[in-house]
């Protein structure tokens, strides 16, 4: 029997009128990671804001832990343990290091093991250590990834949503960051839903993935299996 | 110009100055925080100015207690004007937000017109008449009291607003209304919390005024522009840069009625608008929150 953590049922998720969201479903497992690829556009973005609760299917639904949670608030779902780190990092610039860690501390859950799991993210990241009293806005882009991933293991989630951690950082850095996908799991036991673009990096690390097109999942399945799809090759591995 | 009388327009206009910045500080707020212009700002200090004199006429209670103590009635009328409407319109078009706040204006202005009367009314405490001595001039206590008061809620504001998780939230979600959100912020309940701060700041501002200032229902109109002024002056949403430009209008407005007919000393505060409009229209202190 697997531990279903999420579950989404044939969502549709509009911009006023405009239909960003077709029939999307997808599920993630406890302790897996499962990738969500696909080029600009494609609604992977969408799909991590609906799942999150910023924004609203106008149909479907949202399963977390086998409860409808299609109507709960975003905020609440932070405190079921959903954390979603959003694209382009969504740090607060103007706030110090250790106050975006502190604020991410916003729920009951949180804040209780508040100092141990602040321990924990400046062994991890000790640059943040370092710059807890510095203004987030004067971070290096991988130093702001860094806070934004250390912001959301303070809530100590079960699920972590990524939303591009790579986005605007050097090749390097880029894979330093998605090859720390796999660790998260395996030390902090903690669940990846990953939205990338660099298609390659990402299979390597996720156990499944989807990929979207235009607003519809085209394609899913075991990375094993999808790396050597033919469609995956042409369209995203320049092969 | 005998540097004494400059001295003491200078210190006059201080602590005036304090009683501007007390109403212009949760203008900042609530712009800052919210992004609504909250056109009711001085009706909810008239609020505060009338509660006062209510509490002190009827209860006998010390005046500058009641006016502390108009924080709680005025927070939490401000925590309901938050949820039935400001919360309604604050993806809405600016025209619609002036719109909103304007009615609230009215509703609280010509409310307390028709249950209280359009009278005006003077509070007249024990505190009126004492002036302090500083050798080279006197001030009046009343308004030591305001700028000493002035000074305590900035020192608060800035405890509340950094030290404490509810200010880092308050923040957070001021920077970015949805990443706060996904930290787990309930934002409508920062909302409540920023606007009733606001009003209930302005409230106490109020109460602190009707010491020497007459009470009407429409006594909050020249608060609200001074207010709009100094908060346009520190900067838009800075609270700080909005305590600063109500000292500074203050001062301004004392300094010059040394030179110009005394009836036109408001006139000084527009035309300090008019400049940074001009001159510099992200404030004197650019935004820092």
């Amino acid at each position: 029997m697997t531990d279903r953590l999420l579950e989404v049922k044939s969502i549709n998720t509009y911009y006023g009128e405009f239909q960003a969201l077709f029939n999307v479903s997808l599920h993630v497992d406890k302790g897996e990671i499962v990738a969500l690829l696909g080029g600009n556009g494609a609604g992977k973005t969408t799909t991590l804001l609906t799942i999150s609760g910023l924004l609203k299917p106008r149909s479907g639904q949202i399963l977390w832990r086998g409860n409808d949670i299609t109507d709960i608030p975003a905020f609440r779902r932070v405190e079921m343990g959903l954390s979603h780190v959003p694209e382009g990092r969504g740090i607060f610039p103007k706030l110090t290091v250790y106050e975006n860690l502190r604020v991410a501390a916003t729920t009951k859950r949180a804040k209780e093991v508040f100092n141990d799991s602040l321990d924990m993210v400046y062994s991890m990241f000790p640059i943040l250590k370092a710059r807890k009293k510095q203004l987030a806005g004067t971070l290096s882009g991988g130093e702001q990834q860094m806070l934004a991933i250390a912001r959301a293991l303070i809530q100590r989630p079960l699920l972590l949503m990524m939303d591009e951690p790579s986005l605007g950082l050097a090749p390097k850095l880029a894979r330093e960051v998605i090859f720390m996908v796999p660790k998260l799991r395996d030390e902090l036991g903690v669940t990846v839903l990953l939205v990338e673009q660099n298609v390659a990096l990402s299979l390597k690390v996720a156990d499944r993935a989807y990929v979207m097109e235009t607003g519809r999942i085209v394609l899913e399945g075991r990375s094993s299996e999808l790396e050597r799809d033919p469609r995956i090759k042409t369209a995203y591995l320049g092969l | 110009m005998d540097p004494e009388i400059l001295t003491s327009a200078i210190l006059d206009g201080l602590l005036i100055g304090g009683a501007y910045a007390l109403v212009a500080m949760g203008l900042a707020m609530i712009w800052g925080v919210m992004e609504i212009i909250n056109f009711a700002h001085g009706d909810f200090m008239m609020l505060g100015a009338l509660f006062t004199f209510f509490l002190f006429t009827s209860a006998g209670l010390d005046p500058i207690i009641s006016a502390l103590i108009s924080f709680a009635p005025i927070f939490a009328l401000g925590v309901i004007v938050q949820r039935g409407v400001i919360n309604k319109i604050l993806d809405a078009p600016l025209l619609t937000q002036i719109a909103a706040t304007f009615a609230i204006l009215l509703i609280i202005r010509y409310g307390v017109q028709a249950a209280f009367g359009p009278y005006t009314r003077r509070l007249v405490s024990g505190y009126s008449d004492i002036y302090i001595n500083l050798g080279f001039t006197t001030v009046p206590l009343p308004k030591v009291i305001i700028f000493v008061t002035s000074l305590i809620v900035l020192g608060l504001l800035y405890v509340l607003l950094h030290q404490t998780d509810l200010g880092i939230a308050i923040r957070a979600t001021s920077q970015d209304r949805r990443v706060a959100q996904l930290m787990g912020i309930n934002v409508s309940r920062i909302y409540d919390v920023t606007f009733g701060i606001g009003v209930g700041v302005a409230a106490i501002g109020g109460g602190l005024i009707a010491l020497f200032y007459p009470i009407f229902p429409e006594m909050g109109g020249f608060f609200a522009l001074i207010a709009f002024i100094a908060v346009v002056l520190g900067g838009f949403g800075s609270v700080y840069g909005a305590y600063a430009g109500g000292l500074i209008i203050g001062i301004a407005e004392s300094v010059s009625a040394l030179f110009i007919e005394p009836a036109l000393k408001d006139v000084v505060a527009f035309l300090i608008f008019i400049m940074i409009i001009l001159v510099k229209p992200t404030g004197l202190f650019g935004r820092g929150d």
